[in-house]
């Protein structure tokens, strides 16, 4: 099988680590050979203690719950129209304006929980279809194997070989700048991946051996990938979902950043970083507060994906 | 090169009469005191090695016994060092060559690793690199230890492929490990351990994983080599055929301690442990008829982390009194010549050793008393000396 | 060996042709055309018809797709319909800016990476590894968009240290000039590369280091520094050389934000244009041309892979 990857939400705009290293472990793990479990009699006393979430996990779950209520319920609370051009611009912090205004006055703190709206949608959106798509047919491909497995699995490579931004840029430009239908374009394009991805993580599941049993059983293909494959890789589609999402949104920004984002008067944060651009000198405040809510929301993301991987990873290093 | 353009052969084909004889060094090569080795884990302290003593002349093998999960591993490791650098406590005296190697620092540890002690392991597919070469695997202890250049450490590790029995070793030096066959594998690895030859070589269970055929090859080809060097070799496996024909001397381990030790006549004539006995008899016989039932050892290795109270072999044991899950039985003495065990109640009609402050009256023929050993601890009162048989 | 590498071979034509297939109809199944950057938006039907004429948009798409392939087979990847300017000489101007881009972010990653992750490997979840991991993490959630003007307004602006945007030179015009220009664009990309390359090295030695073959060359007595290199590093390369495939393959073609952002005169601003033109020729010969660049790089990736784990071949 030829091996051609290029994850297709890449960008030298931040590829995303793992992304990478998922992609390139598969390659690894398809010629890497098959380890024997040797039961010790330690294993049936005590099991190890489980390693904690942590309070840290906790704490960027509370952020990232933050950021999406605001973002849906942003038209409700108590904030400053977005759009309205004020008097006072460029001005810093203030109690009128918490954080300030832009160079047209139009209230920053505003515009940041506005703004959310169009990173969380893009960003959870497109991966909702990118796993439901690539993700599901990982599952099965995974599952299934032989011939079923070698057309999609060469039909992934085919997409991923495409330069994705690319295409991207492209068809958002020509098809329309609205914010579903980047969405929808995100996600397409991010399903080979999600598929390399949960294709691998579904491979070790599948060849178990509760799973013989299930299928021994009589149990119809579906059910078995419900009940028993689907539960053993929930952990690893949540993870690696979350880490999608941090890669999504960035790539967003950077269409924002080509001008060929959602529409410059919505607000959004990669509008707001690419409007901040020209205004660097005079007012930095513009960059800094949507570059800064950016940055702790992909923090919280990775670091929650990140450590769900741990959490579940079995295999992991305990030192 | 020698000074006269001859080729240098290397050390591999130095002859018996080139090593010092036993009168001319020290005979104990090996002196290990109450040696413990515990593992920090989280479920608690693991003590793997429980206060074992033992001490190995030059040229004499020694064989450790026992199941999976006594420790003899961790013991091999142990003596020689080779152990994790983090999570694990060593503590005791191991005297190599009278030299302490119980807080060494790495740095001269590592020199005598290769060098003056070395391991052979037990499974051949993962101790090898599989991206490296195996001439490179071999010629890399001559060159750190013995300073060779690299046409000679060439020569000397076609010799020593040679040596091990692997055919067209020319061909074999730039072969990677997966190019070869288990027993050829493990011939390389031995080829590494002797490279720098050795004063003693801890071989952990080398041929467990073989076939069969290949096991008699292989362990024939570790005895010979041996003769050849005049070196010491710690044989651990858990197969008493092993060690039947090839040791002097035998310790069965259970549980992280040495429950028996004897010269191996004496072990296999006049044995004492029931569990010493229980090995034997788990052996499968030629001569059996067809379909005689395999006698297995009752139940599982302790888990060392919740070791019973008294005797650890308690719960399998068949001769299994009160006292024996009650306290543990001291490492003393038999009436025969270098001959320790550690049971209230050994074979053979012999007498015991006295529990401490038991309840129980003296019971059976098996049990009586051995004046002066009341209590008395394994290590201290039981210095084992071993001289030629 | 020789049969993996043409097994290779063949998938990689096979590969090939499909993405130009790909990239034929992404350009022409969208709407949008070069007629109306050209003619402005006053167009009469027969000017209309004309202009389609000329650029021979007027034939059947499957016609149009072989001429152009036949064309690109035969060296000649067509011409911008707007300026006229060959897609060849685009690429002659434009590539060598992101071969140097790449070649130097890649560079410093590498040198910055794996001495990180070998420290960090030698002792885990120290001070040493929490730092490294720590900062390396957060250098995931700063993507370029961010990193570049900040690194600019610092660096070229306040401390004058680099010359800013817009004024690249290239490499044969003036060396020194040239090297001075693509140091911080070269650090941005290095950034999301170091990450990478970083996280993957050092879990991948920690797992080597477990190995059985780490405790055999530690009983050799060698140096723990020779174990390292010789020993864990080998076998832990594979992945890195995968990812650096996959990141480079992708540099290829994500260069374009930086390159943009920082006003280098690379294969990213010619495509955002043509795209924005309708430039239909351009677009699919430049998509067709990086794509293969991407393909070409993981057949040599592949190749790199069974020097340095033979056993990859005997599949």
């Amino acid at each position: 099988m030829s091996d051609l990857d290029s994850p297709a939400a890449g960008a030298a705009t931040g590829t995303d680590a793992r992304a990478v290293t998922a992609v390139a472990k598969t390659r690894v793990e398809e010629t890497a050979e098959p380890e024997l479990e040797t039961a010790t009699a330690l294993d049936e006393e005590a099991p190890a203690p489980k390693k904690k979430l942590g309070w840290f996990f906790w704490f960027c779950v509370a952020w990232v719950v933050i950021v999406i209520l605001a973002a849906a319920l942003a038209d409700v609370l108590p904030l400053q129209d977005p759009t309205y051009i004020g008097i006072s611009q460029n001005s810093g912090p203030s109690l009128a304006h918490w954080l300030g205004t832009d160079d047209l006055g139009r209230d920053i703190f505003s515009r940041l929980v506005h703004g959310a709206y169009v990173s969380v949608v893009v960003g959870f959106g497109s991966i909702a279809i990118g796993l439901a798509i690539g993700g599901t047919l990982g599952m099965i491909s995974g599952f299934r194997r032989g011939l079923t497995d070698t057309i999609i699995n060469a039909g992934s490579y085919v997409l991923l070989a495409f330069p994705a931004l690319v295409a991207l840029i492209a068809i958002v430009s020509f098809w329309g700048h609205q914010l579903w239908k980047i969405t929808i374009v995100i996600g397409i394009f991010s399903a080979p991946l999600l598929f390399r991805v949960i294709r691998a993580a579904t491979l070790p599941v599948a060849t178990r051996e509760f799973v013989l049993a299930a299928r021994a059983l009589g149990a119809s293909d579906r059910r078995v990938l419900w009940r028993e494959v689907f539960p053993n890789i929930a952990p690893a589609v949540v993870s690696f979902g979350l880490i999608g999402v941090a890669t999504v949104i960035v790539l967003e920004g950077s269409l924002a950043f080509l001008g060929i984002s959602v529409n410059p008067q919505i607000p959004s944060w990669g509008n707001m970083l690419n409007e901040g651009r020209s205004n660097l000198t005079t007012n930095p405040w513009i960059t800094l507060w949507p570059a800064l809510a950016m940055f702790l929301f992909l923090l919280a993301l990775n670091l929650m994906g990140d450590r769900l991987r741990q959490h579940f990873d079995v295999t992991e290093v305990k030192l | 090169m020698t000074p006269d353009g001859q080729p240098r052969h290397g050390r591999s084909h130095l002859s018996p009469d080139d090593y010092p004889s036993e009168a001319d060094e020290e005979r104990v090569l090996l002196e290990v005191r109450d040696l413990r080795t515990t593992f920090r884990t989280a479920r608690g302290p693991l003590r793997a090695v429980d206060g074992v003593s033992l001490s190995l002349d030059r040229g004499k093998t020694l064989g450790v016994v026992g199941e999976s999960g006594s420790g003899k591993t961790v013991l091999s490791r142990s003596i020689m060092g080779l152990l994790p650098l983090q999570g694990v406590e060593r503590s005791g005296s191991v005297l190599f060559e009278g030299r302490e190697l119980v807080g060494l620092p790495p740095k001269q540890l590592r020199s005598l690793w290769g060098a003056r002690i070395s391991m052979v392991f037990q499974d051949p597919m993962t101790s090898l690199n599989p991206v490296v070469r195996i001439g490179r695997q071999i010629t890399e202890p001559l060159r750190e230890h013995l300073d060779m250049d690299k046409a000679e450490a060439k020569a000397t590790a076609i010799a020593l492929l040679s040596q091990v029995g692997i055919p067209s070793p020319e061909e074999r030096f730039s072969a990677y490990p997966f190019q070869l066959s288990g027993g050829m594998r493990q011939r390389v690895m031995m080829a590494v351990a002797l490279a720098c030859a050795p004063r003693l070589l801890l071989a952990d269970e080398p041929t467990t994983g073989l076939d069969v055929t290949v096991q008699a090859q292989i362990l024939d080809l570790l005895t010979s080599l041996q003769e050849e060097r005049n070196m010491a070799m710690i044989l651990v496996t858990h197969d008493l055929g092993v060690v039947a024909t090839r040791t002097d001397d035998i310790a069965v381990m259970y549980a992280g301690h040495i429950v028996e030790q004897a010269p191996t006549k004496t072990l296999f004539s006049a044995m004492a442990m029931p569990y010493t006995e229980a090995l034997l008899e788990s052996i499968p016989r030629l001569a059996d008829p067809s379909h005689t039932r395999l006698s297995a050892i009752e139940g599982r290795p302790p888990n060392l982390l919740s070791l019973p109270k008294g005797c650890p072999f308690s719960p399998r044991c068949r001769y299994a009194k009160d006292v024996c899950f009650e306290q543990r039985p001291p490492l003393v003495p038999a009436p025969e010549p270098e001959h320790l065990f550690a049971c209230w109640f050994p074979l053979g009609g012999r007498r015991g050793p006295t529990p401490a402050a038991s309840s129980e009256p003296a019971m059976d023929g098996d049990q009586s008393v051995i004046d002066g050993q009341r209590g008395a601890s394994p290590a201290a009162s039981a210095p084992a000396e071993q001289s030629a048989p | 060996m020789a049969k993996y590498v043409a097994k290779r071979f063949v998938a990689l034509v096979a590969i090939i042709f499909l993405v130009s297939l790909g990239a034929f109809f992404l350009v022409h199944l969208l709407p949008g055309s070069p007629v109306t950057t050209i003619l402005g938006p006053n167009q009469t039907p027969q000017n209309r018809a004309l202009v389609l004429q000329q650029l021979g948009l007027d034939k059947p798409l499957w016609q149009q797709y072989f001429i152009w392939i036949n064309n690109v087979l035969h060296g000649n990847l067509g011409q911008s319909f707007i300026t006229h300017t060959s897609v060849s000489s685009i690429i002659t101007t434009g590539f060598p800016v992101d071969i140097e881009l790449i070649i130097f972010s890649q560079l410093i990653a590498f040198a910055v990476a794996i001495p990180l992750a070998i420290r960090s490997a030698r002792r885990p979840n120290k001070a040493f590894d929490r730092a490294a991991s720590g900062s390396t993490f957060a250098m995931l959630s700063l993507p370029a968009f961010i990193v570049a003007p900040l690194l600019v307004l610092v660096f070229a602006v306040h401390l004058r240290w680099f010359p800013g945007p817009s004024s690249y030179v290239s490499i044969t015009q003036n060396l020194w000039t040239n090297l001075h220009t693509m140091v911080l664009p070269s650090v941005v990309i290095a950034l999301g590369s170091i990450v990478i390359y970083y996280r993957l090295l050092r879990n991948d030695l920690i797992a080597t280091l477990q190995e059985d073959f780490i405790t055999m060359a530690r009983s050799k007595g060698l140096s723990d520094r020779r174990i390292m290199w010789r020993h864990a590093l080998r076998p832990s390369s594979i992945s890195l050389v995968a990812a650096a495939g996959i990141n480079i393959g992708t540099l290829i073609a994500g260069a374009f934000v930086v390159e943009y952002l920082l006003s280098l005169p690379g294969l990213g601003n010619d495509l955002v244009v043509a795209v924005n033109q309708s430039d239909y020729v351009v677009v699919q010969s430049l998509v067709f041309v990086i794509a293969v660049a991407i393909v070409i790089i993981n057949f040599i990736v592949d190749f790199l892979f069974v020097v340095i784990d033979p056993r990859i071949a005997r599949e």
